[in-house]
């Protein structure tokens, strides 16, 4: 069976008039099985917009292909449409002087669906994303979640199989992004497929079964979600606790902690080389009653700051 | 000369403003299309008498879009009622960066004659000369002043009324009609008479053409006209929006917009 | 044939929203339609002024005729908008294309067109006292109709520039209709101008059925008010053929070179 989303060799280049061509997307080979939630992740420019742009068709390939459902982007243009829903992030790409209810008949026939489908489907999803009792107020009086919710809606209308999101939750508040994330994982249950574009570790850690890190238009790393500690080599760490910083700087002093970090307060963590020396680490601090002691993972965060490195603040 | 310094960074700063925006040379485009349907009207009547009217109507047309633009999108966008409380508060600091950017209006406004006198003797072979040029650089000057108090009423008016590009759509063609600036008042239905002496644009037409036609009789009255009803539209405007922001001040209404 | 009417259908529905923004029914009574009627009042009175009756009545009628490109010229800025609010681009991925949306996006204003024309075309005649010969005034309304439809094809092809220029839709607007209330026989005939202008005035909308409406005023034979009409016709559809080709350029050049933004 055609996984969801392949690509292979895929590049992007901007040309910029006299200055110098941009370089958006460099030799990109990824695969997104069915019913994936896949997460994109990369600080601004990374070429996160640039991938699903060529993925939803509105953009050109200057190198390489990329499929959908085993379709071509490039070519069997058509086909992708049908099948792929691109939802945006931010306030643009909906009609303000409609309500929610108008914005979506508007878009259902744009893409051939008849009346009555149109109007069954819109009144299903506006329930579905929460929007039912604000269905007629025009979009201008929406807040962001409620925008965002809307662009969802607009982008299932026409029942796509696979889903890109830019950004979807960027800028919203924290419940409004977590029901935001309720209704991904609901859909994801009926077999949909989803690309998610984020800088948002947050939301990739609960979402998503595998990643992707791009910067600057190259992969970094591809794997499951769980297992992100391993992309950073294999690296062990303990985490602890202790008020007296005296105790960290005597465990930095043992052969077997390569180095120890401050987490925040009385947390630290300590990166060890492998299994053995994380054993041994842990029966150290035990002897010294440190029994909040424990093997820590490193979060997708860690992964993503020390590969990306400190430009990922800056998102 | 730090007065002057701060109205020249003023006008740069319009200059600025109009170059990032496109839309501020609109006038400039226009001009010359009124023209040529003016003057071709005019010409193919065998009209010669007439031939200034054409050429200083789009001029005037342009002092009066500058003055609506100025009032309706440039004072709004510099929040200026916030800073004509200001203005009030300390008036030598905020009198030269409006007088300005005024200016530029002005500016747009001589220059749609500029591009007006050209038409006509480039595209029509009709050379407009003034007769009596010191009648018409008095006249320029009281049009550009009634233009700068219409333009603090207008921006006041159109600040205060929610229906704001409604305004500003429909505030052209019956002031062109009422203010004769290309069929005198005298050619229109005695009605309108009353109507058209409170609008300052009627006597600066026929006070331009006078001096165009070197016909001077009478000058001061007209000139007094202009020059009154200038300074009660700014004394007008001022006080509306004086009025408008204790109203809004008392009543806690901040949105300007 | 039925998806196209829901489309066009949703795109009046969107269009009188966004003119709902700008517009009640009383400030577009008050204030637009005024300000239209005023508009061709002004140039009427040059007429009488230069001229004399029939030079007004040759006047006004084109002012009032143009009134209909005028608005239905609007488009242009209808679809600028598109670009600011940003759905080009899912505009662009719809299954049932671009074209028919840019090409509804602006219907609002022939619907607004029709009726500030057919107001001016009742009222102004006996009002600046140079009535119409009714009923035969009545065989111009579906001219005014013809040139609203040619216009709007024109205004369409130029919204094609202000989609690729941004900032610049209402300097294209002015000078769509500017061009044609200038050089389209409104105020003077065509036959006026040097003979290279006068060729290049064939192209425009307005000027032939101008001129049926004129031949129809005037009790022209029927023969030669329909060949006129279908100038405009032909000339309209022109129009449109370059209109369908701009946008459907815009569209692959910026599938191309990534300018159908949505992030900008």
């Amino acid at each position: 069976m055609e996984p969801a989303v392949h690509t292979s060799g895929l590049g992007r280049v901007y040309k910029r008039g006299r200055k110098d061509p941009v370089v958006a997307l460099d030799d990109l080979t990824l695969t997104i099985e069915r019913n994936e939630i896949h997460g994109l992740l990369g600080p601004n420019g990374a070429g996160k917009t640039t991938l699903v742009k060529i993925l939803s068709t509105v953009l050109l390939p200057s190198e390489g292909s990329a499929r959908v459902l085993g379709h071509d982007v490039a070519a069997e243009t058509r086909a992708v449409r049908s099948l792929v829903g691109l939802v945006l992030g931010g306030d643009r790409g909906l009609y303000d002087r409609l309500s929610a209810r108008r914005n979506l008949l508007f878009w259902g026939a744009l893409y051939k669906l008849d009346a009555r489908t149109t109007r069954d489907r819109a009144d299903a999803l506006l329930e579905r994303v929460g929007l039912a009792e604000r269905a007629d107020d025009r979009v201008e009086r929406f807040s962001r979640g409620m925008r965002q919710r809307l662009h969802l809606a607009r982008g299932l209308l026409h029942e796509p199989r696979v889903l890109f999101l830019d950004e979807p939750t960027s800028g919203l508040d924290p419940v409004a992004a977590g029901a935001f994330r309720r209704l991904v994982l609901d859909l994801r249950a009926e077999g949909r497929t989803f690309l998610l574009a984020t800088h948002d570790m947050d939301e990739a850690t609960a979402l998503c079964d595998r990643v992707t890190l791009i910067d600057r238009g190259r992969m970094l790393l591809t794997g499951d979600t769980g297992q992100a500690g391993r992309f950073l080599g294999d690296r062990e760490c303990v985490d602890f606790t202790h008020p007296d910083p005296a105790l960290a700087d005597a465990l930095a002093l043992l052969p077997d902690v390569t180095d120890v970090e401050r987490q925040d307060g009385t947390a630290w963590r300590a990166h060890t080389p492998d299994r053995g020396a994380t054993r041994r680490v842990l029966g150290w601090l035990l002897d010294r009653d440190v029994l909040t002691a424990r093997r820590g993972e490193p979060t997708l965060e860690e992964v993503y700051l020390r590969t990306v490195g400190d430009r990922g603040m800056r998102v | 000369m730090s007065t002057v310094r701060v109205m020249w960074q003023a006008v740069l700063l319009q200059l600025a403003l109009s170059r990032r925006n496109p839309e501020h040379a609109l006038i400039l485009l226009i001009a010359p299309m009124q023209t040529t349907t003016m003057l071709a009207l005019t010409v193919t009547a065998h009209r010669p008498d007439v031939v200034a009217n054409a050429v200083l109507a789009p001029g005037l047309i342009g002092l009066w879009v500058a003055a609506l633009d100025y009032a309706g999108r440039i004072v709004p966008e510099d929040r200026w009622a916030g800073r004509l409380t200001s203005m009030i508060a300390a008036p030598a600091a905020l009198g030269p960066v409006v007088a300005g950017r005024v200016a530029m209006v002005v500016l747009v406004g001589a220059a749609a004659f500029a591009e007006s006198w050209t038409v006509a003797a480039l595209g029509f072979g009709r050379v407009v000369t003034v007769a009596d040029p010191a009648l018409f650089v008095v006249a320029v000057a009281v049009t550009c002043f009634a233009t700068v108090g219409t333009a603090t009423l207008l921006s006041a008016v159109l600040v205060v009324s929610r229906a704001r590009d409604v305004l500003q759509n429909s505030l052209g063609y019956p002031f062109y009609i009422l203010g004769g600036i290309l069929v005198p008042v005298a050619a229109l239905p005695g009605w309108l008479h009353p109507f058209s002496r409170v609008v300052f644009l009627s006597w600066s037409a026929e006070l331009l053409r006078d001096a165009v036609h070197g016909d001077a009789h009478g000058w001061p009255g007209s000139a007094g006209a202009v020059l009154g009803l200038g300074a009660a539209s700014m004394a007008a405007g001022l006080w509306l929006t004086r009025h408008y922001v204790n109203r809004s001040r008392r009543e806690g209404t901040v949105g300007f917009a | 044939m039925k998806p196209l009417l829901r489309i066009v259908r949703e795109s009046l529905i969107l269009g009188f929203a966004e003119m709902g923004a700008v517009y009640t029914w009383r400030t577009w009574t008050f204030g637009w339609l005024m300000r239209l009627l005023c508009q061709a009042t002004f140039y009427a009175l040059l007429g009488r002024y230069v001229g004399d009756e029939a030079t007004m009545r040759y006047v006004l009628v084109g002012n009032i005729v143009v009134l209909a490109c005028m608005e239905s010229t609007i488009v242009v800025i209808s679809l600028a908008g598109e670009r600011r609010m940003g759905t080009l681009p899912l505009l662009a991925i719809a299954p049932s294309g671009h074209l028919p949306v840019y090409l509804g996006r602006g219907l609002q204003w022939t619907v607004t067109g029709m009726t500030s024309s057919l107001v001016a075309w009742i009222a102004l005649p006996p009002m600046l006292g140079v009535p119409l010969p009714w009923p035969r005034a009545a065989y111009a309304v579906p001219v005014v109709l013809l040139i609203l439809v040619s216009s709007y094809g024109y205004g369409c092809a130029l919204a094609g520039i202000a989609l690729r220029m941004r900032g610049v839709e209402w300097l294209v607007l002015n000078v769509a209709y500017g061009i044609v209330m200038t050089f389209g026989g409104v105020n003077v005939p065509v036959e006026v101008w040097p003979a290279p202008l006068e060729y290049a005035a064939q192209a425009l909308p307005v000027v032939h059925g101008l001129d049926a409406v004129r031949g129809i005023l005037d009790g022209a034979s029927p023969g030669r008010v329909m060949r006129l009409l279908g100038t405009e016709a032909v000339v309209g559809a022109c129009w449109y053929a370059v209109a369908a080709l701009s946008m459907d350029r815009l569209v692959s050049v910026g599938r191309r070179d990534g300018s159908l933004d949505y992030a900008g």
